[in-house]
């Protein structure tokens, strides 16, 4: 057999599996076959079984379709409800397209979302809002279980001359709709359209948590998250977003230190060097 | 390490470390915990205490004619150097194929020219992670190819070529057997059992052919006619299995076995009662001399 032969037996298993050939699969096999170039005396031998090819299209995409669904099932329920289907429409789409190319099957809804996300912003039929709903679900789960963080360095108290150590995993996301507001039951409720930012965090117990963020905190936060020092950090975000920099503004923002202080976001400072 | 394991799974692991039963050991699959924090990452530390650890992976796709993966084999080196596991297992088969990971175990074909192929790339998969390796036989549906040898023929030559251990799953073999209607003593006799690292027992369902809608188990060998067994882990093991198990491990020796459930979990009671049943079984096979 020669290094050919295997690959192409490899890529009628990957296209029987994922390709849109269910109907191939189910009529005339021995056709589909030799449109693969499967030479004959293998031909032979898959044939000897003809169903079974669609047995395994059947065990391998449950298991990719199955995982898809349970990370995203506040995502189809609402998707459901207003195009019936269309979250398996997408995922058959998915995996004939594209298929997943990671070894975790736990990433392939992020991976499915990534090629699924600017078509469905793109299509007519489903809410504007739904991408923001399922990237904000996935969120949820990815903030969850991502790496455990390293050991923090050496920490100092707060000053304004220094830059900030927090805790991980955190991620801020941007949404466009307040998808967050959305009731768990109400799959036919639509949230508010509105720039909504987001502080995502695991907590002591493993627990993803949210913080809605007012556009200066989220400016300042960035900044923050980046590495700048406080009061530079401070400074550079009143500028972007035309705040000056008062003492309400640092109030607030002393505020909100002390809050993620208190929810283990904010560990502390980096000792000066 | 020896006796009897269970397969850890999320559906009972917190039940599983409340309760702490005197469990040989437990296998994990690292692709669940690779890369990953939180819950069920301290979990496995939790686990790690109190049972010793062997991993079993899903996705080397071995058989796969894609490179192996250097990122993948690198993570797993680390991540088997943190729960200390004497050796590492994974299937031969192919899962991967033009970038595209399949997240199943997809068959390869018994031919001379894949024997070293195959080997090949056991061999450096073993000096990537620098453990030593097991290759287990799968539950298989078609043969994906003309046949050149038998497939205990195949395993015997690939072990062979790539001086690994066997993954002797002999629910595998079972329904192999079953399926394509060999006698799976004579499978056994023929694989390498002096190679036998350890063993998997699971359970397994019948389907009807074509429709796959699950069917009861046929009374006998007419009664199998348009039906086949799925290696779905989604039952308590039969006793055919565990017949072949204590036949086996009598010829084997004492090697850890491990029962695997994935499907239709029980209560944790029962399966610790089925955990029982095998050790019972092990026990009185590895009493007698092999």
């Amino acid at each position: 057999m020669s290094g050919a032969d295997v690959n192409g037996l490899h890529a009628l298993f990957a296209d029987a599996c994922f390709g849109d050939s269910a109907d191939a699969l189910g009529g005339d096999l021995e056709a589909y076959l030799a449109r693969h170039g499967v030479a004959k005396e293998d031909a032979e031998a898959i044939l000897a079984s003809p169903r079974r090819l669609g047995l395994y299209r059947q065990l391998v995409r449950h298991n990719v379709v199955n995982v898809i669904g349970m990370m995203l099932e506040r995502t189809r329920a609402r998707l459901d409800a207003h195009v019936p289907g269309e979250l398996d429409r997408s995922v058959d789409g998915f995996l004939a397209a594209h298929g997943p190319r990671t070894p975790h099957l736990r990433d392939v809804p992020s991976e499915f979302l990534a090629w699924v996300g600017p078509r469905w912003r793109k299509d007519a039929r489903i809410p504007a809002w739904l991408t923001d709903y399922a990237e904000l679900e996935l969120v949820d789960f990815t903030i969850g279980v991502a790496p455990r963080p390293s050991p923090p360095p050496p920490l100092a108290d707060v000053t304004a001359d220094r830059a900030l150590v927090f805790g991980d995993p955190r991620v801020i996301v941007h949404l466009g709709w307040a998808v967050h507001e959305l009731a768990g039951d109400d799959v036919k409720a639509t949230p508010a359209e509105r720039p909504v930012d987001l502080l995502v965090y695991r907590d002591a117990q493993h627990c993803t948590r949210m913080l809605d963020l007012t556009p200066l905190a989220c400016a300042i936060l960035e900044r923050l998250f980046e590495g700048r020092p406080l009061a530079q950090a401070m400074v550079e975000a009143c500028a972007a977003k035309g705040f000056a920099l008062d003492a309400p503004v640092v109030g607030g923002a002393a505020k909100l230190l002390a809050d993620l202080g208190e929810r283990g976001v904010l560990l502390g400072a980096r000792e000066n060097s | 390490m020896n006796g009897v394991g269970l397969g850890l799974r999320w559906d009972f692991v917190d039940e599983l470390l409340e309760k702490k039963p005197a469990l040989d050991f437990v296998e994990i699959s690292p692709e669940n915990y690779m890369g990953r924090g939180g819950y069920y990452d301290e979990a496995l530390d939790r686990a790690r205490e109190l049972w010793p650890i062997v991993t079993h992976g899903l996705t080397m796709s071995i058989g796969g004619v894609d490179p192996l993966r250097e990122d993948y084999l690198k993570g797993l080196a680390a991540f088997l150097d943190r729960v200390k596991s004497p050796w590492h297992s994974d299937h031969l088969c192919f899962s991967t194929f033009g970038g595209v990971v399949l997240h199943d175990l997809l068959p390869i074909p018994f031919k001379e020219a894949e024997v070293g192929r195959v080997a090949d790339r056991i061999k450096r998969a073993q000096d990537a992670i620098g453990r030593p390796m097991a290759i287990e036989n799968v539950s298989f549906y078609l043969h994906p190819g003309k046949r050149e040898m038998s497939e205990a023929e195949f395993i015997a030559r690939v072990c062979d070529a790539a001086d690994c251990g066997l993954m002797l799953d002999v629910n595998n073999a079972y329904v192999n057997a079953t399926n394509f209607g060999f006698d799976v003593d004579a499978w056994m006799a023929t694989v390498p059992l002096d190679r036998v690292v350890q063993m998997h027992v699971a359970g397994h369902d019948w389907f009807t052919e074509g429709e796959w809608k699950a069917t009861d188990v046929p009374r006998d060998a007419r009664e199998t006619d348009g039906k086949l067994i799925v290696d779905t882990h989604g039952a308590d093991c039969c006793d055919d299995v565990l017949a072949l198990l204590e036949r086996t491990l009598a010829k084997t020796g004492p090697v850890p076995v491990l029962l695997e459930r994935d499907q239709a979990i029980p209560p944790l009671s029962e399966l610790l009662a089925e955990i029982a049943k095998v050790k019972a079984i092990w026990t009185r096979a590895t009493a007698k001399p092999a």
